[in-house]
């Protein structure tokens, strides 16, 4: 027998069930818990998103944590920006991520390994539930935006996030962020299982990566008690890393050094301090990094005319190519485009209507951003996008509110009992932070470019979407294909 | 739509069974193919004759609880075939790498067919995996089933590429050893 047969025949007969252990290998899982730092920042990456979504405790009566609105968080505006070229890092190794400085806090993971639970597999409530999710917070968020309204959400962070937290919520809280973050279909113990398989389901490769990290840091001020079976619900769905820390400047060091290591280095700090009456904070990172499958045509980089929202055109570096992935509806026109392995795409969504961006973000439904995506027609379309590079900062409480997320934010109603039983808490902040930086590079390009060209003679009959005025986008994974950003482009500065 | 519903229409002969699988694996079965030939193209032609060949195969077989491994089987010789038809060095580039490594433990042609059946190299191979270590063992599969580079396993299991070098190198020298254990001459 030969040494390719059997690779073929032997190796491919492979028992299933191992198939199965080394196609379903969780490498964020086992990253995390070794601990080791293995991405580094591509310069080719196409896009790179980073995000935070931070939920701080505090006392009723307490001064206004780091947390409150935008005050802890730098201060990045919406991104008028146009592409801006980021220094790119050099590759870091596990070895260098040692060399960095020792959390200082007690490391209470070990008290809380994860235990086995139950599972629970994306079916139709739950993409209809995470399509309703998304769009909803998508949609309030655009309407709290004052100003330049181009922004960026991850619907799956800020779930994450305040799922964990709805994990020690009762009473009304509860009830009320089970019907918020489950759209009205989905109890806590279903999005804790959902999530859980969800977020390990997520693909992750060399070229298209994807990670997240989750983590509690509490107060380990007398008194204050947490209370563990909130801690051990969280390790268990999450695999949250748990820390009980002095809440000073160390650990707002510790804190923001761990956000910068799991955003990879995209987001270097959220926090600015701690005070004396916030007592736990939840974070959840997620940090996305790929190179387009059908990298961008160098010959159709262009200067494109961009009319933003305020009226004014702005020349903007755009870059063309062809793409296979057509979608159009009554609203709108738009096409996918796959990254490496096709196991994310973005997805491009432009309004019919020129002159109503607003009406078109309002007419949107979860039901109608799924039936669009099934809908998209194998088509070529000939597809014109700016490069943009922005990073946006939002402070969620109000859009949550006006969600109908209310007692949780309320000193006086909240009911985080799960949490503890030591002292009265409410979420006092919820921040959310991301970072995308899309662009034309990719490697790999010869290949799927001879498709291009062997597909040229279909050229009459191409659709075309020109993303010259504003626009939303997604970052979508193949499978349950779920937006996990969303986001808008409206105008660019000089 | 889960598998058991996805075999019924295979089994009642409905076409949108062909469809319901894409939907379901579609984007899976492409990466195994990829990571085989490194062609887009080439990919997507492995996945319809995948679908192809499933239509035809199912029935007489019912693969029940193991849908994804058996279509996996499917698209993985596909493109090792189509690997062995292409005149395209750089085609076969992933491929030869990969034979090559194997090759450090497999005895010569002559040997293996002489002393062993097919059959029987599975069930030795099946006990060696049995014995390894759940990671070793992944990363074994990831390497020599899914066909992922060494940069992507390292990337996977958050180990330096030199790391799952030596961990496959241990491996092929520990299936050799075994193989000479079961009276094979390597």
């Amino acid at each position: 027998m030969k040494s390719d047969d059997f690779l073929d025949d032997i190796v491919g007969g492979a028992e299933e069930k191992w198939i199965r252990e080394a196609g379903n290998i969780d490498g964020n899982e086992i990253k995390r818990k070794r601990r080791i730092r293995t991405w580094s920042r591509a310069a080719a990456a196409a896009a790179c998103l980073g995000l935070i979504v931070f939920a701080a405790f505090r006392l009723p009566g307490g001064r206004e944590p780091a947390g409150n609105g935008s005050g802890a968080v730098s201060s990045e505006t919406a991104g008028s920006e146009a592409v801006s070229s980021e220094p790119v890092s050099e590759p870091e190794s596990p070895a260098q991520s040692s060399a960095l400085p020792k959390v200082q806090a007690s490391d209470l993971l070990e008290n809380y390994t994860a235990n086995p639970v139950e599972k629970k597999e994306p079916d139709d409530a739950f993409i209809r539930a995470g399509y309703d999710w998304a769009v909803r917070l998508f949609q309030e968020t655009y309407r709290q935006e004052p100003s330049q309204k181009t922004l960026l959400v991850s619907p799956l962070s800020v779930v994450t996030a305040l799922t964990m937290t709805a994990n020690g919520a009762g009473g009304n809280t509860l009830q009320e962020m089970e019907q918020v973050l489950g759209s009205g279909s989905l109890p806590l113990a279903d999005l804790n299982a959902y999530l859980h398989t969800y977020l390990k389901s997520l693909p992750s490769s060399e070229r298209a990566k994807f990670s997240f990290a989750n983590g509690i840091w509490f107060n380990d001020r007398e008194g204050f008690t947490v209370e563990e079976p909130f801690l051990q619900q969280n390790a268990d769905y999450f695999d949250a890393a748990i820390r009980k820390t002095a809440f000073n400047d160390a650990a707002v060091r510790e804190i923001n050094q761990w956000i910068d290591q799991h955003t990879d280095g995209m987001i270097p700090e959220l926090l600015k301090e701690l005070n004396d009456g916030d007592r736990m904070v939840l974070v959840n990172a997620l940090a996305f990094d790929a190179e387009w499958w059908a990298p961008f045509s160098e010959e159709r980089e262009s200067l494109l005319p961009f009319t933003g929202l305020n009226g004014e055109t702005v020349e903007t570096p755009a870059m063309g190519s062809t793409e296979y992935w057509y979608l159009e509806d009554d609203t709108c026109i738009g096409f996918e485009k796959s990254y490496i392995g096709d196991t994310y795409r973005f997805v491009a969504l432009l309004p019919k209507d020129e002159e109503d961006f607003a009406g078109f973000i309002d007419s949107l439904t979860g039901e109608k951003l799924a039936a669009l995506r099934n809908s998209a027609a194998q088509e070529m379309t000939l597809v014109t996008l700016p490069k943009f590079s922005y990073d946006y900062a939002v402070s969620l409480p109000e859009v949550l509110k006006t969600m109908g997320l209310r007692d949780a934010f309320d000193a006086a109603r909240a009911d985080f009992s799960g949490i503890s039983r030591s002292e009265q808490l409410f979420i006092s902040a919820v921040l959310h932070k991301t970072h995308i930086d899309l662009d034309s590079a990719g490697t790999r390009a010869a290949a799927v470019t001879a498709v291009m060209v062997n597909l040229g003679g279909y050229y009459g009959d191409m659709h075309e979407v020109c993303l010259d005025r504003p626009f939303i986008y997604m970052i979508v994974d193949t499978a349950a294909g779920l937006p996990v950003f969303i986001g808008t482009v409206t105008g660019f500065s000089e | 739509m889960d598998d058991d519903k996805i075999i019924e229409l295979y089994l009642s002969r409905d076409e949108s069974a062909i469809r319901e699988t894409a939907a379901r694996y579609g984007v899976r079965l492409r990466q195994i193919a990829y990571a085989i030939l490194q062609d887009r193209g080439a990919a997507e032609e492995c996945e319809n004759d995948t679908y192809r060949e499933a239509w035809e195969r199912i029935p007489p077989n019912e693969p029940r609880g193991y849908l994804f491994e058996y279509l996996g089987r499917i698209i993985r010789h596909l493109a090792i075939d189509e690997c062995r038809r292409a005149a395209a060095q750089k085609r076969r580039a992933v491929y030869c790498e990969l034979t090559q490594e194997m090759a450090e433990c497999l005895p010569g042609p002559e040997d293996v067919e002489s002393r062993l059946e097919a059959q029987e190299l599975g069930r030795i191979l099946s006990d060696f995996l049995a014995g390894c270590p759940q990671e070793q063992r992944a990363v074994f599969l990831r390497r020599y089933w899914y066909f992922d580079s060494i940069a992507e396993i390292g990337r996977l299991f958050g180990y330096r590429e030199e790391k799952v070098k030596s961990i496959l190198f241990r491996m092929r020298k520990a299936l050799k050893k075994r193989l000479e254990k079961e009276g094979y001459t390597v």
